[in-house]
């Protein structure tokens, strides 16, 4: 995984919970990484997997409610850092489109050994679409959290269906999005 | 704590630039490690295309040169490859090889061309013939962004081919000689017959011609005796007038006849083996195959008959006369050898070698068929490449029909063609278009 979702992750439990826990979940998990963690670098999953195991026991929360809160914060975030593979885009379902051919193909460029999943996609409506997930990180959780993300930042309710599925011993996950109107900036 | 969680920030933060720093001086390291790579790489290429000996352009889609490697620069006569650089690939090319033509040919469509004969112009505006092979340029997605031209200097090679042809003519011309003197000798032979036969006669009716003589003279002095009539009865019956007023004519008749025969194959012999003018020339093609089959009958008439169905009014082609000749001839012998093939392992009775031509859709079609064993489906497709036979060792070189599929098919843009049936024979048909396109003349030939 790369330095930059651990920072994020240190930005996620800082802003939502303060420093002071950050730093404990810090020094009660056992990780096999000693030095600090910086965005190009690489590290072990099991390392960032440890931290939120360890962060949901001290809040009280449960890991795929924690996974997904985190998957919202990240994507403005992550919006913020890459500001034009955002911009272009006026409707979600349009920007969505673009993660597996043109953003995660950039970030394998910027990030030597970033692992990004893969997405399919099918197509059945103007107001649908279907994200088929596949990774062996299997983070589906992660996935419903950037969604909402996204559904946010565009302002735009997305509504949407996850079933988990297998074909020659893969498991994928099938995301079915309901996009609904553009709300008004102005109230 | 909250001081302790500055200082422990802090010192993470100062590792953290460290860190970073390390992985900048990384990544300059590695940029610079393959920045190197990629020079050498490319000065690997641009010494590889340097050292080729055959001319390369890449053009742009518009067919203006952008670049041309060393030999191109130098066969062309220039002395800067910038003199090319940014010109149109037309300034090499003659008026119909125009770019346009090899944008059909290659650079629009995406089958490429390989290995079209044509002729490039130096800055002199001298022509030489060059093989041309080109293929679409392709960018990363595959969208045509110019077109790869790869030129071969092939001067050298026609005057080999030249003098290949010329060879294969002399050798023929050696393997015929001694049909050919049989051929001569046999109305040699009865022009000697007959010109013995008017000797003797002549010799015979001397003394009839005396005593006529003398007749004459005693009649006109008035000097005429009976004995003198007597002797001229007498030399009439003893010369066998009658006879001889019957044979000589037949004799004098069947002498030209066959001064006539040896005129025709000396005729015949000049035609086929004359050395060729440069080029084409108009020729009748039912003249050609005439002296052809004279010239080649002793290799034939002991297995075969030959019999010719010629259209009467061909229009004259475009060709080297010497070269179709050629092919003839190597399809007469091969009939010959099918023929002969049949007879010693059937006993059979003599076969028939056919060969007609017409006229038909710009084509002039000449088919040689013989009833000779015929050919295998199996090595049909490829009785065409050189140095393929089937004859016995010191038989036939397997030269003969890569010759004939070299001369249709390169030299003239024919087609040459082969239908056969096991044990019935086999016929070819060879096309000649009797006017070329003007696709094929701009692209294919200028010699
Ligand atoms: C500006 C937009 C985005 C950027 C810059 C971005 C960048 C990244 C980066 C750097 C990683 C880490 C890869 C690694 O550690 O090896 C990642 C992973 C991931 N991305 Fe994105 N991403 C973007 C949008 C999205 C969106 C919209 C989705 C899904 C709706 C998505 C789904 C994921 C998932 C699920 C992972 C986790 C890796 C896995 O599952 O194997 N990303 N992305």
């Amino acid at each position: 995984m790369k330095g930059v979702v651990f920072n994020l992750f240190e930005q996620f439990v800082v802003e939502n919970w303060g420093e002071e826990i950050y730093e404990q979940i810090l020094d009660e998990t056992t990780l096999e990484t000693t030095e600090p963690f910086v965005g190009p670098g690489t590290y072990p999953d099991g390392d960032f997997l440890a931290l939120v195991v360890k962060a949901t026991e001290k809040l009280n929360v449960t890991v795929p409610d924690a996974v997904r809160a985190f998957g919202k914060f990240c994507f403005p975030k992550l919006a913020d850092v890459f500001p034009n593979f955002v911009n272009m885009h006026t409707h979600p379902k349009a920007f969505l489109k673009t993660i597996d051919s043109v953003i995660h193909v950039e970030v394998r460029k910027l990030f030597k050994d970033a692992q990004t999943p893969s997405f399919r996609y099918e197509d059945p409506s103007p107001e649908q679409l279907v994200l088929i997930y596949e990774s062996p990180r299997k983070f589906y959780e992660f996935v419903e959290g950037l969604l909402d993300g996204v559904s946010d930042y565009f302002k735009t309710p997305i509504q949407h269906s996850r079933t988990i599925c297998t074909e020659n011993g893969q498991e994928f996950a099938r995301f079915e999005l309901t996009f609904g109107e553009l709300e008004p900036t102005h109230s | 704590m909250t001081s302790n969680i500055a200082d422990r920030k802090l010192a993470r933060a100062q590792k953290q630039v460290v860190i970073l720093e390390q992985m900048i001086e990384d990544k300059t390291r590695e940029l610079f490690l393959s920045q190197e790579d990629l020079r050498s790489a490319n000065e690997h290429f641009e010494s590889v295309i340097r050292s080729m000996q055959d001319m390369l352009i890449v053009l742009k889609p518009d067919g203006m040169i952008q670049s041309v490697n060393e030999q191109t620069t130098s066969l062309l006569g220039y002395d800067r490859d910038d003199a090319l650089i940014g010109q149109s690939i037309n300034i090499l090319l003659n008026e119909d090889t125009c770019f346009k033509e090899l944008a059909r040919q290659g650079g629009n469509t995406d089958t490429p061309f390989s290995q079209q004969e044509t002729v490039f112009k130096n800055n002199t505006g001298d022509t030489f013939p060059v093989l041309l092979s080109g293929a679409p340029l392709r960018d990363r997605n595959g969208t045509s962004c110019g077109l790869v031209l790869l030129a071969l200097d092939i001067r050298e090679r026609k005057v080999l081919e030249q003098q290949l042809l010329q060879a294969q003519k002399m050798e023929s011309i050696g393997q015929l000689a001694a049909g050919i003197a049989h051929e001569i000798n046999t109305p040699i032979q009865f022009i000697g017959d007959n010109s013995r036969f008017l000797q003797e006669a002549f010799s015979e009716l001397q003394p009839v011609l005396d005593n006529a003589a003398t007749l004459v003279t005693t009649t006109n002095n008035g000097r005429v005796t009976a004995n003198t009539l007597q002797a001229v009865t007498d030399a009439v019956e003893a010369a066998d007038l009658s006879y001889l007023v019957e044979e000589i004519p037949k004799a004098v008749e069947q002498v030209l006849e066959g001064v006539e025969r040896v005129a025709t194959i000396v005729h015949a012999m000049k035609e086929f083996s004359h050395p060729g003018v440069e080029g084409k020339t108009l020729v009748n093609i039912n003249s050609i195959i005439e002296s052809t089959v004279t010239v080649s009958r002793n290799e034939w008439k002991y297995v075969a008959t030959l019999e010719t169905d010629f259209a009467s009014a061909l229009p004259p082609v475009s060709c080297f006369s010497s070269a179709i000749s050629q092919v003839v001839l190597n399809l007469i012998v091969n009939a010959a050898h099918a023929i002969a093939e049949v007879i010693e392992s059937q006993n059979d009775q003599m076969g028939m070698i056919r060969i007609g031509t017409c006229a038909n859709n710009g084509w002039i079609e000449i088919r040689i068929s013989d009833t000779g064993s015929g050919i295998p489906e199996t090595i049909r497709n490829k009785i065409f490449d050189p140095f393929f036979t089937t004859k016995q060792v010191g038989k036939g070189t397997g030269q003969g029909l890569a010759l004939a599929h070299s001369v249709i098919v390169e030299k003239h843009e024919g087609i040459i063609d082969v239908e056969s049936e096991p044990g019935q024979g086999t016929t070819f048909i060879i096309r000649l278009p009797i006017q070329q396109t003007q696709h094929s003349a701009s692209l294919t030939k200028k010699s």
